[in-house]
Formats: structure tokens, C-alpha cells, sequence
């Protein structure tokens, strides 16, 4: 049995399981703070970008289609990391649970949806804000609302081929809190 | 239907806890429907322009772009129609035709006199006849 990977804190939202690990981005001078240096408990050689440094790979599977900000080999599968941050505000450590945008929590695991579909490789997904990492666990709710609507999102947003992962997380946020025993878990609404 | 494995924890040496969904192919990208016939394609077009309205912006433009064309279009052949049938619009129009009458005046004042009944026995003066020479054909030739 490996050993997970601590984080600083962890909670359910929206049927989601999210883990955060919280990091100072002044320390990194503005840079794009490396992954292996917000988890320095995987090291340097466990972590292996499968594209190079700034350029963004597309990866589509049954009409949905993401351009992840960085996919890394780790071990027997991938991890996918989003960083579309809505705003510069920092998260705070008692507050992230209100200032997580549910959007993007649900982008990140759709893109991970479609690295994984592509690639066929467990991959685990993962967002990274101003100050914050976070991982997302969804549930099986959540992860049969996002495959099952895919179709219906692309006739709803004009898109004939394929559908970004922004416009399926939009598009499946409101059924999602509209499922019962998901609707009070708290998260930003839209962003 | 494809398999789609997200992990749901990650370990010092990979990932742990494999999810799995299944991804149904879109129809849409797949399976293109048959062109549908043009009138079934308008309806459908109206239909959705109401039904949908999160339209993309390039749907709209697209729309909007091909409406005027074609309003130009009509515009353009109306003012070609009016120009090869009617002539151009600044050119003057013709003068109108100026009436003749159809029989010239045939005699002087003393013609138009009203006619005043004659008594019996009285000879009613006949105009003098015209000279023989006034009678002849008039030549260019002749002896001095």
C-alpha cells in the first residue's frame, strides 16, 4: 500500500471530495510554481510532463475536447492540472470552501475526463489557483452528470463537433445542485 | 462506449482508487443526420432560434450577415430592373405631343359668314375666276 499524499485540508462540495494544499506564490517570484515544488513528497523524477514546458496538447473523446494546462506521467497513471483562475484573489485557509468557483472545480474534472478518455490512464485531476492546489475526487454522481450530458451541452452551446470542458461545466452545474442531497454543500455558484 | 478511469487519490508512486465512466460517442459528430428538405430545414431553424436562446455569437453574425445580403441582393436587382425598363432617372422626359387638328381651315372669314337666304331673282355674285396664268403650272423655265 503507497502513502497518499498529505494535504492541508479536506471536504466534500457539490459531490465532490476536494483536498487543498495552500502555498505562498511570492516565494516562486511570479513564476508558474512547478508542481513537484507545491508537492515535494512525489519528487523531482516521479513527475514527467508529457509535453514541453508552455505548450498545451488537445485531447478529445467522444465530443468532449480540453487543452489542459499540463499533463504529467506519475507512476501507473497521469495527473491533469487546470489553471484557469477566475480572479487573483488568494484562498483563504477557512474560507476556501466559498471561494472555490464550483465552474472551475467541475472544468478540471472534465478535463481530466478527457485526458483520461484519450490516453486510457487513470488520471486524477487537479486545479491551481492563486495560492491554493487542489485535487478533485468526484463522486458518482457527479462524474455520470458530466459524461451523460455531453451531447445535450453541445447542442446547447451551437458546438457540432465537440464541446469545451467551461461550457459542459456550465451547463451541468445547475442540474448538479439541483440533485437532491447535493444542493447545500456550498461553493461558488457561477463565476 | 468509451471507458474513462479518473483516479481519486494521489500516492508517492502514482495514482490509487480508479473511477470508472463511460462516455457515450456524440450522434452529432459521428453520425451526421441526413440533409433535411428545405422547407423542414427552415421550420427547424425557427424552432430553434426560439427554443435556443444561448445561440453562439457566430450563428447570430452569420444569420444577420446573410439577411442582409440578401436584402441587398433584391435591392440591387429591383433598381436594375427600373433602370433597364425605365431609363435612367435623371434623364428629361419627352416633350408631349402636340395636338393637329384634323382638318386645316379650308376657306377665309368669308366662308366662316353665316349663310343669309337669297330672294328669288336676285343673282347671288359668284367670285371672279382665277386668271388662266394663275391656272398654269408654274415653271422654273421660261422665255424673257
Amino acid at each position: 500500500m503507497t502513502e497518499a499524499v498529505h494535504w492541508d485540508d479536506e471536504g466534500e462540495l457539490l459531490g465532490v471530495q476536494v483536498r487543498v494544499r495552500f502555498f505562498e506564490p511570492n516565494a516562486f517570484a511570479g513564476q508558474t510554481v512547478p508542481l513537484n515544488r507545491l508537492l515535494p513528497e512525489l519528487g523531482d523524477a516521479a513527475l514527467r510532463p508529457l509535453a514541453p514546458v508552455g505548450q498545451r496538447t488537445t485531447y478529445r473523446v467522444a465530443g468532449l475536447q480540453a487543452q489542459p494546462e499540463q499533463v504529467l506521467a506519475h507512476g501507473n497513471g497521469l495527473l491533469c492540472v487546470a489553471n484557469r483562475p477566475v480572479d487573483g484573489r488568494r484562498h483563504e485557509a477557512d474560507q476556501w470552501r466559498r471561494e472555490l468557483p464550483v465552474v472551475a472545480m467541475l472544468q478540471a474534472v472534465a478535463t481530466a475526463m478527457a485526458v483520461a478518455g484519450e490516453l486510457q490512464l487513470p488520471t486524477v485531476a487537479l486545479w491551481r489557483g492563486p495560492n491554493a492546489l487542489y485535487q478533485f475526487d468526484p463522486g458518482p454522481q457527479v462524474l455520470e452528470c458530466l459524461a451523460t450530458h455531453i451531447g445535450q451541452a453541445c447542442d446547447y452551446w451551437g458546438e457540432p463537433e465537440a464541446v469545451a470542458p467551461a461550457q459542459l461545466a456550465t451547463f451541468c452545474e445547475p442540474r448538479l445542485r439541483a440533485l437532491p442531497g447535493l444542493a447545500h454543500d456550498g461553493g461558488v455558484a457561477l463565476a | 462506449m468509451i471507458e474513462v478511469m479518473l483516479a481519486s487519490r494521489l500516492t508517492r508512486d502514482g495514482v490509487d482508487g480508479v473511477r470508472w465512466v463511460l462516455l457515450e460517442e456524440t450522434t452529432a459528430a459521428r453520425n451526421p443526420a441526413p440533409a433535411p428538405a428545405p422547407a423542414k430545414l427552415l421550420a427547424e431553424a425557427a424552432a430553434s432560434a426560439v427554443a435556443l436562446p444561448g445561440r453562439s455569437l457566430r450563428s447570430v453574425l452569420v444569420q444577420g450577415a446573410l439577411a442582409w445580403f440578401t436584402y441587398g441582393l433584391g435591392l440591387l436587382l429591383a433598381v436594375w430592373l427600373a433602370y433597364h425598363f425605365l431609363g435612367a432617372p435623371e434623364q428629361p422626359a419627352p416633350p408631349p405631343p402636340v395636338a393637329r387638328p384634323l382638318l386645316a381651315p379650308a376657306a377665309g372669314p368669308a366662308a366662316r359668314l353665316p349663310a343669309a337666304p337669297v330672294p328669288a331673282g336676285v343673282p347671288v355674285p359668284m367670285p371672279a375666276p382665277a386668271p388662266a396664268a394663275a391656272t398654269s403650272t408654274p415653271s422654273l423655265s421660261g422665255n424673257l
